[in-house]
């Protein structure tokens, strides 16, 4: 399906030892605002194999927040379905598999640090000592156990989102959906989150579906990049990433890395 | 944050400086005007001569009571309890919204010393008569403001608990309610104020013989203006007393407020 030579490592929904984690299956989205037709997402189908980092990336417009909404079960398709682990969206949700982290870091400013990332967990009925532990090993795994006892507007940016993060994977979901996390941040921060990130998926072997409009962003951290242009959204190729894992800063210097960087540019401007 | 704790005390003292500036000024002015025109005590009593007659009213400070206590906090407490149920019931239903919303607009607009001696016919010369339109006062205050506060969360916020499968109950006590809080202070705020005038006013219009608004009604016309301003006197003190209870409330319960943080 993809015109890359490369060899490659990442796993691959085709490979049938590889248990499917998201099946999206001919996923449709029409919005009518005043009168007019929008199709945000057209026959999207595509799966996304257990402990699979993939991205997706375009245009503004072409669908990527809609689709990552449409897994979350925060949308409804108009058409098809979303499976995950073979049950649907909807039960997925209410079985709490997903762990979500958006574009802004969305704490609440009335908790402290720690009481954000025991949110979750507070809601899921989880006992006081539990949660007290988890919260320790998240806010390490996180490099944020000295701010435990702040709130969040005393934190940077970068920081923010790291406790997003730490709140996001309290519960341990097996998906971690994620929007645009690092777009608000300045590209040093955003690099070195990334560098984070990739440590972190590794030591919990979550599923993560990752937003991003930023190309080597995406090349840096997904096995695939999932390359989606708008009007209507749809999926206009799949780039597979063939970096060696596990990644540090110096593969940005590869030069596997840039000829990724401009497969993944030409699919988007070919368009 | 370390040199934010030294400065506060400091910054909080030069905050009351200027308003107390202006209000010696301002009692200087009239204590003298009054001196220098020679103006009688049955028109306008020297600041000075209110303070001596104060103490000298036994009735006052029973009036006082009767007023704020009996009258003013069940009628407050009447009035936001319920503005506060209106407005968690029209952030749940919006169909109750719809139906509702447009109701309270129009208590706002009721004329509250029309409505003054109705109260009196329907509920009696007793204290529950000035409650009701202490109540009514106070009531719109905090449907407005709480529904707005309860309906200020930001939807990725409403999403995030979505994804942990939260039902209505924990959104509403872990969301809504906490960003509703800093809303909720400022509609109390101004209830209490409400609340003082609410019940003075009422008093007006016939009930019992006590409460600072019936002292004011009867020594008003006998020109006794020093007692009749020594009552006035005594509700603005209570009236800012209670005003101070509840933003040192509000301090404890929004100290992450946006307006309460310090230099962090």
């Amino acid at each position: 399906m993809s015109a890359l030579t490369h060899q490659h490592d990442a796993p691959q929904p085709e490979d049938q030892s590889l248990a499917i984690a998201i099946g999206i299956r001919g996923v449709s989205m029409v919005y009518t605002t005043r009168g007019e037709r929008l199709n945000a997402l057209t026959n999207i189908t595509l799966d996304i194999a257990e402990g699979e980092f993939v991205s997706l990336i375009g245009p503004s417009g072409c669908g990527k927040s809609t689709l990552l909404r449409v897994i979350a079960d925060l949308l409804q398709p108009s058409t098809g379905r979303v499976e995950v682990h073979g049950k649907s969206a909807d039960v997925a949700r209410r079985e709490r598999n997903y762990g979500m982290v958006f574009q802004s870091p969305v704490l609440y400013d009335w908790r402290t640090v720690e009481r954000n990332v025991q949110l979750p967990l507070e809601i899921m009925k989880v006992s006081k000592r539990e949660r007290a532990e988890r919260c320790a090993e998240l806010l390490e795994l996180v490099g944020l156990q000295d701010f435990a006892k702040r709130y969040p507007w005393q934190l940077s940016g970068g920081m923010q989102q790291r406790v997003a993060i730490a709140r996001a994977l309290s519960f341990r979901p097996s998906i971690l959906l994620m929007d645009e996390p690092f777009g608000a941040l300045d590209e040093m921060t955003r690099e070195r989150l990334n560098l984070e990130l990739l440590s972190i998926w590794s030591r919990t072997g979550t599923t993560v579906v990752f937003v991003t409009h930023s190309i080597p962003e995406a090349v840096f951290l997904s096995d695939r990049i999932v390359v989606m242009t708008p009007r209507p959204g749809r999926i206009e190729h799949i780039v597979e990433v063939d970096l060696p894992r596990p990644r540090g800063a110096e593969i940005r210097e590869d030069e596997r890395f840039f000829r990724l960087i401009a497969e993944v540019r030409s699919r988007l401007y070919e368009h | 944050m370390s040199a934010g704790n030294t400065a506060r005390p400091l910054r909080v003292t030069l905050q009351f400086v200027p308003p107390a500036i202006v209000f010696v000024l301002l009692l200087a002015v009239w204590e003298l005007g009054v001196r220098f025109f020679n103006i009688p005590y049955v028109t306008l009593p020297a600041p000075s001569r209110i303070l001596h007659t104060i103490p000298t009213i036994d009735e006052l400070w029973s009036d006082a009571y009767y007023t704020t206590v009996e009258e003013a906090l069940p009628g407050f407490l009447l009035g936001s309890g319920i503005g506060f149920l209106v407005a968690v019931l029209a952030t749940r239903w919006t169909f109750f919204a719809r139906g509702i919303l447009p109701y309270a607009a129009v208590t706002n607009s009721i004329p509250i010393i029309g409505m003054a001696p109705i109260s009196v016919a329907l509920f009696g010369a007793e204290w529950q008569s000035k409650a009701v339109i202490v109540a009514i006062l106070t009531f719109f205050p905090m449907v407005l403001n709480a529904y707005r506060g309860l309906n200020s969360v930001d939807p990725l916020s409403l999403q995030l608990m979505r994804s942990y499968a939260a039902n209505g109950w924990e959104t509403f006590l872990q969301l809504r309610l906490p960003a509703s809080l800093p809303f909720v202070f400022n509609a109390l705020k101004i209830n209490t104020t409400l609340a003082m005038i609410g019940a003075i006013v009422a008093e007006y219009f016939g009930g019992p013989f006590a409460g600072l608004g019936y002292y004011i009604n009867n020594e008003a016309p006998e020109l006794a203006m020093d007692k009749a301003w020594s009552a006035v006197v005594v509700a603005c003190g209570i009236g800012i007393g209670a005003y101070l209870i509840v933003v040192i409330l509000e301090r404890i319960f929004t100290s992450w407020h946006v307006s309460y943080r310090g230099d962090g």
